[in-house]
């Protein structure tokens, strides 16, 4: 009996010698837990900070992204689940990365941070740490692009190299989260709790999926819970659905939606709520909660106006505005 | 007798050129059954061999032959 446990997210897959967990890249050799894809991403691209989404964060700032194979969620409406939904050696193309690799070009191309991204970075823990603690010793700032799907005591562990993430919350509701993304609610949940404890940057993304998702009772709710959970100052990005994957039934997230759900949102108290995926919409610009200035003025990814203060405020009221400007 | 042995000479032409005729036609059918040989053989490797990745896995390469800028349309 060679089995192991993995105990790095709340499937604890109980994996046979020879065997990959769910994920299909943390594989049992020997009796030992192997991450497969250390060291090999499959995905490698440098992106607008703005990209992903993360708007209070260094904006306007190119960050390097690198993704492996595998994720531990299984999304119907997955957009990335040709990287996402197969194992390392499915992938057409896979890179020699090692950790200072990564640093190294990270700084080689002016990058300021690096992201965990596209796939979910969870399941290429070990590589992330390393890699983000050779970053974080070398000046360079680590983004977690997540759903968040992970246990608490390894997370705690990733958060002392972590400096932001975007979490996808993907619906405020448990029964959405086992039909359609092989998941629970509750422990995505408490990772963004654990982030905002342990002084990680946080906004959230949510996709709103026409008539699974976008019931406007639990917007609210989750508008209250990121409000009183996170704090008014998280910024929550909406982002519109497009037919993918195993989902091509339903139709794109029409725009009323998206800004009725952003309404929702700020009527509850959020300070800053944005429509992505929707090119060229006014929701993708940051607004002062105080006096409405304009403060940023965002064309999909790119930033056409920038009126913030140094000390990331208000030009008109001085209102502070929540995020990592400087 | 001459009309006679000139129809025989013509009629021995014609069927040299007939038997001429019929050997051309059986060559150009032999190669065209050849091509269509050679075509459906190498259709079947081609359909059923695997692919380059399928076979060795994926191509590795090292991290600075990325094309960092190159548009891309995953989310993150």
């Amino acid at each position: 009996m060679n089995d192991v446990i993995c105990e790095l997210c709340p499937r604890y897959c109980l994996i046979p010698e020879g065997g990959a967990g769910d994920c299909r890249v943390r594989v049992n050799l020997g009796g030992k837990l192997c991450a497969t894809t250390y060291g090999r991403p499959s995905a490698v691209h440098i992106d607008p900070m703005e990209k992903k989404p993360l708007y209070h964060f260094h904006p306007g700032t190119p960050i390097l992204s690198i993704a492996t194979a595998g994720c531990n969620l299984h999304c119907r409406n997955c957009q990335n689940w040709q990287l996402s939904q197969r194992g390392g050696e499915e992938m057409e193309r896979i890179y020699r990365a090692m950790p200072t690799e990564v640093v190294d070009v990270a700084i080689d191309k002016n990058c300021q941070s690096i992201a965990y991204t596209y796939s979910d970075p969870i399941i290429f823990y070990e590589y992330v740490y390393e890699t983000a603690e050779i970053a974080k010793a070398r000046g360079l700032y680590n983004v977690f692009v997540t759903a968040a799907y992970i246990n608490k005591a390894p997370l705690r562990k990733l958060c002392q190299v972590l400096d932001a993430t975007n979490t996808d919350l993907k619906a405020f509701d448990d029964k959405f989260y086992r039909d359609n993304c092989s998941g629970t609610l509750k422990p995505v949940l408490d990772a963004l709790v654990t982030f905002r404890e342990q002084g990680v940057w946080v906004e959230v993304t949510n996709l709103v999926i026409p008539t699974l998702n976008d019931d406007m009772a639990m917007i609210r709710r989750m508008a209250r819970w990121i409000r009183d959970e996170l704090g008014a100052g998280t910024p929550l990005h909406f982002s519109r659905y497009h037919p993918m994957y195993r989902m091509r039934n339903l139709p794109p997230t029409p725009t009323d939606t998206l800004e009725r759900a952003r309404q929702e949102a700020m009527d509850v108290g959020l300070h800053y709520v944005y429509i992505g995926n929707l090119f060229g919409h006014e929701a993708e610009s940051t607004f002062c909660p105080s006096d409405g200035t304009r403060l940023i003025r965002r064309t999909g990814f790119w930033i056409a106006e920038y009126n913030l203060t140094e000390d990331g405020r208000c030009p008109v009221c001085h209102e502070e505005i929540a995020g990592v400007w400087a | 007798m001459n009309t006679s042995n000139e129809n025989r000479q013509n009629n021995s032409q014609l069927s040299i050129r007939n038997s001429q005729f019929a050997a051309k036609q059986k060559s150009r059918r032999r190669f065209l059954g050849a091509l269509l040989g050679v075509a459906g053989s190498a259709a079947t490797v081609g359909v059923f061999s695997p692919k380059k990745n399928q076979k060795n896995g994926p191509t590795e390469l090292p991290l600075h032959e990325a094309d960092f800028y190159k548009p891309h349309n995953l989310a993150g």
